[in-house]
């Protein structure tokens, strides 16, 4: 699993994740987030093309992005799920709690 | 207790003997010293009894003599009456003790001087003798009673006491002598009179003088009195007894008769001492006889004042003796602490060695005892500080070698492979080892591979132990491995083995092998066994594995190793170990032996175990055997399970995972595989991957309590078109199923997480069970391979 942070342009950030986000790494996961949350004001977008697999805990991970996100009145959204990874946050209800593209 | 110092030890023992002797004298001493004193008192009392006695006499006799001596006078002129008068004024004058004398004439002797007639001399209280001539006309004529019994006496005698109211006014006796005429008949009696006042002040005297110069400070002081002859008492301090009542009335009232039996003795006219009880008091009574008088003397004296110069005395010498011991005790206990000092500098010295300061200097003695110590010490000293240097060294150096061995021993588990499974991709084998040394560095070792779909293990012990034995090995690992790169053939490579550790050993080390090359693909077994225990199948059919002896590795380069061949059917477990676990022993000696092994072997083979289960727990029968003591050799088991190809209607498969989400990945690639074989398309895939994931996951956070270590088994079963997840775990009972289930969009707005996991799982199996059984959780999931679930989802999107 890797997390990787890209700072697009002055007011857009892309988070790519890759690979699989299983329980086993979502602690590692969640420090490696950690630098997202200087950014104040800006458009964060969540890069899951390379996704393969998330479990709840990973969700939980996500809910806890977007809530401090929201706190520092960034604009959230989703892009590029795989069909499997979507089945899961259509399945959990997660496709009503984020801005999907 | 506190232990007693040696000093008061010693002063105590000696004071103990001191004691007892002392003891003793003084007892004596005491008994002694209050036996003469008492007879010194005695003799005291006696003393003055007889002087009194003697001095009563005396005064008697004086007044008995001047009597007698005139009678001739009187009876010279007894015609001329007035004369006599003369006679006995003179009598008075001359003799101090007579108060008074009389002259008492038979009735009508002198006609003209009435019927009664009597002459009377006194001395008056101003010391002038004066005289009278009486008659019964006179005023102050008495008619004796005494009178006419001492008339009728033979001889002259003293009459009893009496009260004198004629003249003296005092108590009074008198001596009574007859008086003849010139033809000898009796006429009359001449009367000298003592007066007993004398007697009485005297006594009053000697009591008084008695009290001031022997009783002083007595409650109870010695008294005197007289008793006459038939015991009526003359001179008493208490002035109410005289002439009024007797000894014996008095006597009478007490209850024992020692005293009766003295008054009579008295009486009798004797004299003694005796000792009685006198108005509660012990006394002693001394009383003596009065000749003549016929009195009686008594003198009573309390026992304290008899015994008190005895008491005193042996107060005195007590006092002296115990002040003598305590000064003896307080010089021993002190001359004991002066010389044991030395020892207590000891003390402090070898407590500064014990400290480790060998160099101290030991204290100066003076006596040959202790210098005997001193020099035992100083010799002491003098070892420890050339062993202390010596251990240093040794200590040093061996911790150094600890080091090394220690280095060595990581390098040596290295080798083995540590990760389990070891090929989490394959669904086919299952393999589980482990080693345990019983030192720092062992000679056991077993390996394994794949290439080219076939698995290439062996298992081997060198004989010996530690770094020699563990070089060996390392040796014949990496034979192993390059030898395996090359050949497929068993013998070929276990022969390859056999000359390289040949090559090196001029030590004579031997290594017993086993090898195999096991064909994934068909289940075949190539196997050479050099001098190895030989392996076990545990299956359907559990057996030990044939195999021929060939001599162990390392002796001979040039020995042709025999090679074996067998098939393993799906399912079977080949179990391989070290003779280190079949010979563990008890601690009588009793081992736990191959056919116990197999016996174990035979009864988990029927539980179908995966390869880490059976290693652990015929382990653990070997450990109970031997009741869990440190083993003596090392121990090393290898298991190897083949599952082999995916069979329609008996698929299975499992897998134990510990209690640790890092394992979660090793999971993943296990239901990866199983998915693979059921042909799952992608998104069912995802699903029961995730699914199953969350149940683990779940069971891995909560089932067992944190930092302590659980096991979690996941069986899968296919059977009639549907797959069997079943999960195990030893942990506190939860249900999972019992969480309610959410409905998505209310949790969505609470923005909760909870119950997700199990949501997850109920949406992506068709049947979700829980039961608690035997102890452990079961949660059963299942899936039917021929859904439309997939469809579902797809009209979703």
């Amino acid at each position: 699993m890797e997390a990787t942070i890209r700072k697009d342009d002055n007011n857009r950030v892309t988070l790519i994740l890759d690979g699989r986000l299983d329980t086993s790494v979502t602690q590692q996961t969640e420090k490696e987030v950690e630098p997202l949350f200087s950014y104040k004001d800006y458009e964060i977008v969540i890069d899951c093309s390379r996704l393969e697999y998330i479990s709840s805990s990973g969700l939980r991970l996500l809910m806890a992005i977007n809530q401090r996100c929201c706190a520092n009145h960034c604009d959230l959204y989703i892009k590029g799920l795989s069909e499997e990874v979507y089945d899961v946050f259509q399945t959990t209800g997660f496709v009503h709690l984020f801005q999907i593209k | 207790m506190e232990k007693l110092t040696l000093a008061n030890r010693l002063s105590i023992r000696i004071m103990a003997v001191l004691i007892v002797i002392s003891v003793a004298i003084m007892v004596v001493v005491y008994m002694i010293t209050k036996a003469s004193m008492a007879r010194e008192v005695e003799s005291r009392y006696e003393g003055i009894i007889l002087h009194e006695n003697e001095k009563i006499r005396g005064v008697l006799s004086d007044v008995y003599v001047a009597a007698i001596n005139n009678i001739n006078d009187v009876e010279q002129d007894i015609n001329d009456p007035d004369k006599l008068q003369a006679h006995l004024e003179r009598m008075v004058g001359q003799n101090m003790y007579m108060s008074s004398c009389r002259l008492i004439f038979e009735p009508d002797f002198y006609p003209a001087k009435g019927h009664n007639f009597e002459i009377y001399a006194w001395r008056d209280s101003s010391g002038v003798v004066r005289g009278k001539q009486m008659n019964e006309n006179h005023p102050d004529f008495l008619i004796h009673s005494w009178y006419k019994a001492a008339f009728e006496n033979k001889e002259g005698d003293w009459t009893p006491p009496y009260f004198d109211r004629a003249a003296s006014q005092q108590l009074t006796t008198t001596y009574m002598t007859h008086i003849h005429d010139a033809h000898g008949r009796r006429i009359g009696m001449l009367g000298a009179d003592v007066s007993l006042e004398w007697l009485r002040e005297r006594h009053q005297r000697i009591d008084k003088e008695n009290h001031e110069r022997f009783e002083k400070g007595f409650k109870e002081q010695s008294y005197s009195f007289i008793i006459d002859h038939d015991g009526t008492y003359l001179i008493h301090p208490d002035e109410s007894r005289v002439l009024k009542r007797n000894i014996l009335d008095i006597t009478s009232l007490s209850p024992d008769t020692l005293d009766d039996v003295m008054a009579h003795k008295m009486m009798a006219g004797g004299s003694g001492i005796e000792r009685l009880l006198n108005d509660g008091i012990d006394s002693w009574v001394f009383y003596s006889f009065v000749k003549y008088a016929d009195w009686t003397l008594v003198i009573v004296v309390p026992d304290d004042i008899i015994y008190h110069n005895g008491n005193v005395l042996a107060s005195i010498i007590l006092a002296v003796l115990f002040f003598g011991l305590a000064l003896i005790y307080f010089l021993c206990h002190r001359f004991l602490i002066i010389n044991m000092r030395p020892l207590t500098r000891f003390v402090t010295a070898a407590n500064q060695v014990a400290q480790g300061h060998f160099d101290i200097e030991l204290p100066a003695v003076k006596s040959r005892e202790v210098d005997a110590l001193r020099s035992a010490f100083k010799d002491m000293q003098a070892s420890l500080t050339k062993y202390i240097g010596e251990l240093r060294e040794t200590t040093a150096s061996k911790a150094a070698m600890e080091q090394e061995l220690k280095i060595a021993s990581d390098i040596q588990m290295r080798m083995l492979p540590k990760n389990y499974p070891p090929f989490p991709e394959r669904t086919d084998i299952d393999i589980y080892g482990e080693v345990v040394t019983a030192k720092e560095v062992g000679g056991d070792l077993f390996d394994f591979f794949i290439r080219d779909e076939k698995l290439f293990f062996s298992i081997g012990d060198v004989a010996g132990k530690g770094v020699p034995a563990s070089l060996v090995m390392a040796v014949a690992r990496s034979m192993f491995r390059s030898a395996s790169m090359l050949n497929t053939s068993p013998k070929l490579i276990v022969e390859s083995i056999n000359r390289s550790v040949c090559q090196s050993n001029d030590s004579y080390m031997f290594v017993t092998l086993f090898m195999g090359v096991f064909d994934l693909a068909t289940g075949k077994l190539l196997y050479a066994n050099a001098g190895h225990e030989p392996p076990v199948l545990v299956g359907s059919n559990t057996r030990f594995l044939p195999v021929e002896n060939n001599i162990p590795l390392g002796l001979r380069p040039e020995w042709e190793y025999s090679e074996q061949e067998v098939t393993i059917i799906p399912g079977t477990t080949v179990f391989l170990y070290t003779d280190g676990f079949t010979e563990a022993e008890t601690v009588d000696k009793k081992q736990y032996g191959r056919d116990r092994m197999f016996k174990e072997a035979i009864r988990l083979a029927a539980k179908r175990l995966d390869s880490r289960t059976f290693v652990k727990d015929i382990r653990q029968t070997e450990r109970q055997f031997v009741n869990f003591i440190p083993q003596m050799d090392d121990i090393s088991l290898l298991a190897i399970k083949y599952i082999g190809n995916l069979m329609p209607g008996i698929y299975h498969r499992s897998i134990l995972l510990s209690n640790d989400v890092q394992e979660v990945p090793v999971l993943s690639v296990f239901i990866s595989g199983i998915c693979e074989d059921m042909h799952f398309d992608k998104l069912t895939r995802a699903g029961v991957n995730l699914a199953i994931e969350e149940a683990v996951v779940n069971v891995m956070n909560y089932a067992y309590p944190k930092a302590t270590k659980g096991e979690i088994h996941l069986t899968v079963t296919a059977e009639n078109e549907i797959v069997s997840f079943v999960l195990r775990d030893n942990g506190t009972p939860f249900d999972p199923t019992a969480v309610e289930k959410v409905d998505v969009e209310t949790y969505v707005e609470r923005r909760s997480m909870g119950g997700l996991g199990i949501h997850l799982i109920r949406h992506y199996m068709d049947e979700v069970s829980y039961e608690y059984v035997d102890s452990q959780n079961v949660l059963t999931m299942r899936k039917k391979l021929n859904t439309t679930k997939n469809n579902k989802h797809g009209s979703n999107d």
